[in-house]
């Protein structure tokens, strides 16, 4: 039903090998350190010398489910990736995109449990949009490959 | 052009030799040493070196400022200007009318008798007075300095004189960071009134300034404002607070007739000490729980302050941090509220990369203290080895193994903050392992217009039944939930205390559907426990038992105006939503409608306190503009969980242009909380920009 | 200095040089071509071409100039200034002088110029008009005065 997987070709597919040929720069922050280090683990080296993946990052939250004396019972969170992938050695941009990941959780009593809470939501997404950004790399590559293989 | 000449031109020219008098007619133009001065008719004499201008006159000076009026007189080779009912328009819009004024172009001063000085833009013939001036009976504005200095003035809005004052001063409008006062700011709240507040900034070196702003209200007499900025080598830091006098109520509201002084305390900063290590602080404190939302200063819960102390190196990451909070609800007992002192976080990312995969080494201790509750001591050791492995085939593998130590160290056990989360007192220790797989195969299909990925998820993991003892502590996991975010997760639980026990499956798909125009998601997944009993999660979380509830999100995008979000939870047996989340937002920037709808069923409320009770709610914003300054806009919350009760309504109608903002709402809130009724109000808001 | 145009005696006698003149005795008019020198009391007026009309008998060496029309370079000039044009009417009865054709008038250190000048022999005045070539603008430059004492 004209499907067939991404990453074909396994390790050395152009998809993989355009993914390894990817430098993943510096993201703000614990959360985007740690958000760095899933990318690379997810794309190998993340020193390749071809590209650079720039990402900045920026969260919110809100609270919702508002109690009878105004208090707020839930909270929501949005994640917001600004991603640019930009060949090394030119300045143009190929991907550039905004990625948005949301969640919400309880607001409980204990402040240092809605702390952690709040810490591991952003982690979480963090590393969604970690995912995300694998994937569209991916296509981005693939479609690259196809191209040029003029399928 | 020489230094001493003048250039004119126009339609028509006589020129009498004799006298030395030039008469210039028809769009008229003289131009001197950068100073343009354009009317209907100019005479000018060679031999005194005067210049009189008629008709429509404007005279631009070499700093952009432009005097109108329907004659100018220059004397002294050009230099000083006296006008007779002149408007001086600044290079930003701003403007100041006068009876006459006299302007000096070598020291840059005009100085103005009768004026009027309003910083809109007023074009000409607009005959509306602006809506707010200042009318004095003299007026200087020295270029030099870029500031005005009025005698005798009034502030007048909308032609009303609300200020007088005999001497007042503020910078030239085009002047960015100069001291003065800053624009007036005018609000009405229910619990203050008619809440007027006049901000003073004040510059002491580039790196440092401060905000110091009275704040007169009609009920609740005067606060003081002060906000202190400051830019140090490596970072900078802020401090503010407010205070005011006000009458001492007791626990139950009774006026004990002596008065206190009710106010907050804000300070945060950020110091960058060399390429590694950084440090962040803040600090919150408010003298009493409801003294910030009163004084509609913030509406937040919960004011919480710490201090990290942050070493970042590549991929590795050490830090020690300290916590406090301080609770504004009502039910917040600071005895019971836990602070952290300290908090150690390591982990080091080998370089290495044994059998090709990613080892990372973590350590993270804790010490949440309680002045008068269990006090919990937690010092977690850990080692994570992870790869991925991409087959030809195009199936994506994930490997990730875990090995955790824990020592915990209980005092106070017999005082839990809840005791559903409390566990045994004295030192516990317990060993943790998994090992996880985990299998996708995403598939891609180019349409004609969009490309779909579909990708089914199966993960496997192994872990002892039972790792940790019965009756441990659960400080940092107490919010637990499953979720679309942890349910494909290795481990689900969100923070240490609690652990995932036993072997369990769980299988899922993902699809994504991306054109120019739609951008669509869905997830699906559902987990089940080999072995382990799963009673470590609470009934209601949607892991508990052996087959989990089934997670469900879908997203649905067109264009950039329509988003809709649905995300909830289904009981594995019976299909009922357990968590239900809609978020729907359709509009441009200019104007657009936001839906949220939340329904708890989770029959969670098992605890004593209400933290995590079920509930409905359905709340909607929606913003139109009618024009680019008017702006219609309105939110309601409504609490369904039983019946139809309102919580906050709000419509409001606002204007903002380039030298006014105001808005007025009408707001109705049903919730009480200790000094703060529910009730309608008429909120308005007035601010005066472009004052400098 | 003191203008000297101004106040200028029209009936003195006027002595005109060139290098060919052509005389119409019947329409009692005279052409001169070729480096026209006019002379008249204080003023001067060279140009390419002049033509010059008169009653009573040019040979006779008295006739009454009523009008010379002078084209091609022309140029007015007196102790206190100078005016040049493309072309110029010296209207002896009324007294006036019409220039035209970016006419530029110097006088000391002022300068004036513009399409059409008239030069009031009488009272000295001169009116310069714009032209449409130059979007019917007159352009005058003049000194400002050494700084007087405070009048």
């Amino acid at each position: 039903c004209g499907f067939q997987p991404l990453y074909q070709g396994g390790a050395d597919g152009a998809v993989r090998g355009g993914i390894a040929g990817v430098e993943v720069g510096p993201i703000a922050d614990r959360l985007g350190q740690e958000m760095r280090n899933r990318l690379i683990e997810r794309m190998g080296s993340g020193e390749g010398s071809d590209y650079r993946l720039d990402v900045v990052l920026n969260t919110e939250t809100e609270g919702f489910g508002i109690r009878s004396d105004a208090a707020a019972t839930q909270e929501q969170m949005i994640l917001t990736a600004a991603i640019r992938l930009t060949p090394i050695g030119t300045d143009t941009p190929v991907i550039e995109d905004t990625l948005r990941a949301r969640t919400s959780y309880d607001l409980v009593l204990s402040d240092y449990a809605t702390v952690a809470e709040r810490e591991d939501a952003a982690r979480r997404l963090a590393f969604e949009l970690a995912e995300r950004i694998h994937r569209r790399l991916a296509l981005y590559f693939n479609q690259k490959d196809k191209e040029k293989t003029g399928q | 052009q020489e230094k001493g000449e003048v250039e004119l031109s126009a339609d028509l020219l006589t020129y009498d030799a004799d006298t030395g008098e030039a008469r210039a007619l028809g769009r008229v133009k003289l131009v001197h040493e950068g100073m343009v001065l354009e009317a209907g008719e100019i005479r000018y004499s060679e031999k005194t070196g005067n210049a009189s201008a008629h008709g429509a006159v404007t005279l631009t000076m070499k700093d952009g400022n432009r005097i109108v009026a329907p004659q100018i007189e220059l004397t002294d080779n050009l230099k000083r200007a006296f006008v007779e009912d002149i408007r001086l328009l600044l290079a930003d819009g701003a403007q100041v009318a006068a009876k006459s004024a006299m302007h000096d172009e070598t020291t840059g001063r005009t100085e103005l008798d009768l004026a009027v000085f309003s910083p809109c833009k007023v074009c000409e013939g607009d005959s509306r007075p602006p809506l707010w001036q200042i009318k004095a009976v003299e007026v200087v504005h020295d270029a030099g300095k870029k500031r005005l200095t009025y005698r005798d003035a009034r502030l007048e809005v909308l032609g009303v004189p609300v200020l007088w004052t005999p001497y007042f001063s503020h910078p030239d409008p085009e002047q960015e960071r100069a001291s003065g006062l800053l624009p007036p700011d005018l609000k009405t709240t229910k619990e203050l009134g008619v809440v007027a507040a006049f901000p003073y900034y004040q510059v002491f070196t580039p790196s440092i300034d401060a905000t110091l702003t009275p704040i007169l209200t009609s009920k609740e007499g005067a606060i003081l404002a002060a906000e202190y900025r400051q830019h140090v080598g490596i970072g900078q830091f802020e401090i503010s607070g407010s205070a005011t006098p006000a009458n001492d109520f007791d626990e139950n509201g009774v006026d004990t007739g002596e008065n206190t002084v009710r106010g907050h305390f804000s300070s945060e900063g950020r110091f960058q000490h060399d390429s590694n290590w950084r440090s962040t602080y803040q600090v919150n404190w408010a003298s009493d729980d409801t003294y910030l939302r009163r004084y509609d200063f913030s509406k937040v819960d919960t004011l919480i302050s710490d201090y990290s102390f942050e070493g970042f190196f590549g991929r590795s990451y050490v830090a020690a941090s300290a916590m406090a909070f301080q609770g504004l609800r009502q039910e917040d007992i600071s005895g019971k509220t836990g602070f952290v002192l300290p908090l150690l976080q390591a982990e080091y990312v080998t370089d290495a990369v044994p059998i090709g995969g990613t080892v990372s080494l973590k350590a993270n201790a804790l010490m949440l203290q309680r002045t008068d509750g269990l006090d919990t001591n937690r010092l977690s050791i850990s080692g994570n080895w992870r790869r991925r492995w991409i087959a030809d085939s195009g199936f994506v593998f994930d490997a990730d193994a875990l090995i955790r130590g824990d020592a915990y160290y209980i005092t106070d056990a017999s005082e839990p903050d809840d005791p559903d989360f409390g566990g045994d007192g004295g030192t516990t220790f317990r060993g943790l392992s998994r090992i996880t797989g985990s299998a996708t195969y995403p598939l891609v299909r180019y349409g004609a217009h969009g490309t779909h990925v579909l990708e089914p998820i199966l993960e496997v993991t192994l872990s002892p039944a039972r790792g940790s003892p019965l009756d441990l502590v659960n400080e940092d996991s107490r919010a637990f939930e499953l979720n679309e975010l942890n349910i494909f997760s290795a481990e689900r639980a969100s923070g240490y205390d609690l652990w995932e026990e036993g072997s369990r499956v769980t299988a899922g798909m993902r699809w994504r559907y991306e054109s120019s125009d739609w951008l669509s998601h869905v997830l699906v997944g559902q987990a089940y426990r080999l072995t382990g009993d799963g009673t470590e999660f609470d009934e209601g979380t949607g892991l508990e038992g052996d087959v989990s509830d089934i997670v469900v999100r879908t997203l649905v995008s067109y264009k950039d105006w329509l988003d809709i979000q649905h995300a909830f939870r289904m009981d594995e047996s019976s299909l009922a939503l357990r968590r239900n989340e809609v978020s729907l937002r359709v509009g441009g920037t200019k104007s657009a409608i936001t839906v949220g709808y939340l329904n708890l069923d989770r029959g969670l409320a098992q605890f004593e306190l209400d933290d995590r009770e079920d509930r409905e709610e359905l709340r909607a914003t929606a913003h139109y503009g009618i024009t680019d300054e008017w702006r219609l806009y309105g939110s309601i919350i409504q609490n369904l969980t039983n019946g139809w009760d309102g919580v906050e309504y709000d419509i409001g109608l606002g204007y903002r242009d380039e030298c006014v903002e105001f808005s007025t709402t009408l707001r109705k809130t049903y919730t009480r909380d200790r000094d703060i009724d529910p009730g309608t109000s008429i909120l308005f808001r007035l601010k005066l920009k472009n004052l400098g | 200095a003191e203008p000297a145009l101004k106040g200028h005696d029209t009936e003195q006698p006027i002595d005109i040089t060139a290098e060919r003149l052509e005389v119409r005795q019947r329409d009692g008019r005279a052409e001169f071509k070729g480096a026209v020198r006019v002379v008249q009391g204080g003023m001067t007026l060279t140009a390419d071409s002049l033509v010059v009309y008169y009653a009573g008998d040019i040979a006779g060496g008295s006739p009454s100039i009523s009008r010379l029309d002078s084209s091609g370079k022309v140029s007015l000039s007196s102790d206190s200034e100078a005016v040049t044009g493309d072309w110029a009417i010296y209207d002896v009865e009324k007294r006036l002088v019409t220039m035209g054709g970016n006419v530029v008038l110097t006088r000391g250190s002022s300068r004036l110029a513009g399409e059409r000048l008239e030069l009031d022999l009488v009272s000295g005045l001169t009116r310069l008009d714009g032209a449409a070539a130059d979007d019917g603008r007159v352009r005058g430059r003049f000194s400002l005065p050494e700084k007087q004492p405070e009048s």
